[in-house]
């Protein structure tokens, strides 16, 4: 709720009348290519982030697995083979 | 901006799109500058604190939440850093009371902001707002000027809505005052209804 007098209703007026103050239009220039330039860089480094990401999820996800399969594998042959005094 | 458009732009800020940001750039650039070109009193830090605003957006876009609301989060931050410009700067609100000398009435060589000024009340107003201190100037400057509700203003500020509807009253009737103070101004007549 907004505390509505005749003053501030002049007040709000005039301040919304003042003349904006504008920016340099060069600085603005610098300004927006500058972050559009970080904008650029920041999605060629997610693009980046990513392939990296996939590279992993594709092979070195399934070949940590596969090495901890064969591992058990091979624990597991060890084992019949002492039962069995084999080895 | 509706709030459907604002939506869809900062979705696709969240995703780094240049587009976005020059769509969000173009419609708030000249309004967050004019904002701290009053809030600060001078053009240069005005510049300088609106590059690092717009590079806070590129930096932060992809933490941006879905439903971030575009201009009480780019009036917060640089009013964020507005603040912290003037703790670096040890500049207290005493010193801005000679803001007005900024706008000296006469002055052989104007400076740019008075140069801008288009009338005398235009002046006297930005002289008087100037004078305030920054807690009152900004809470004028979101909501009398940038037309932020008192709000999104209270959020932009940290403070509760109860605390800026406070802020805003006492705001008014300080530059109600100050107005009235200012010799030979019509707006003198102000302060007599002063509630």
């Amino acid at each position: 709720m907004r505390i509505v007098t005749p003053v501030a209703d002049l007040q709000d007026h005039l301040l919304r009348d003042l003349q904006p103050l504008a920016p340099d239009p060069a600085r603005s220039t610098r300004v927006r290519a500058r972050c559009r330039a970080q904008l650029a860089r920041s999605r060629r480094r997610s693009g980046q982030n990513e392939a990296v990401a996939g590279l992993v999820r594709r092979l070195l996800a399934p070949a940590v697995v596969l090495a901890g399969c064969a591992l058990y594998v091979a624990s597991l042959v060890s084992s019949v083979l002492r039962v069995r005094h084999l080895f | 901006m509706d709030r459907e458009r604002e939506l869809q732009l900062v979705g696709r800020l969240r995703a780094d799109d240049p587009a976005a940001f020059d769509a969000v750039y173009d419609a708030f650039n000249a309004r967050l500058h004019n904002f701290l070109a009053r809030l600060s009193g001078s053009r240069d830090v005005a510049e300088d604190l609106l590059e690092e605003t717009w590079l806070r957006l590129v930096t932060h876009g992809r933490r941006l939440d879905p439903e971030t609301r575009l201009a009480p989060w780019l009036f917060a931050v640089a009013r964020n850093l507005h603040t912290s410009y003037r703790r670096s700067r040890s500049v207290e609100d005493e010193h801005t009371a000679s803001l007005p000398s900024l706008w000296p009435s006469g002055s052989p060589a104007p400076t740019p902001l008075e140069a801008v000024e288009s009338s005398e009340a235009q002046r006297r107003i930005a002289v008087a707002l100037a004078s305030l201190p920054v807690r009152y100037r900004e809470a004028l400057l979101l909501v009398a000027v940038e037309g932020l509700r008192p709000g999104e203003a209270a959020d932009v500020c940290g403070i509760t809505s109860e605390a800026m509807r406070q802020r805003l009253c006492r705001a008014r009737a300080l530059l109600a005052q100050r107005l009235a103070d200012d010799e030979g101004l019509q707006l003198l007549a102000l302060n007599e209804v002063t509630p």
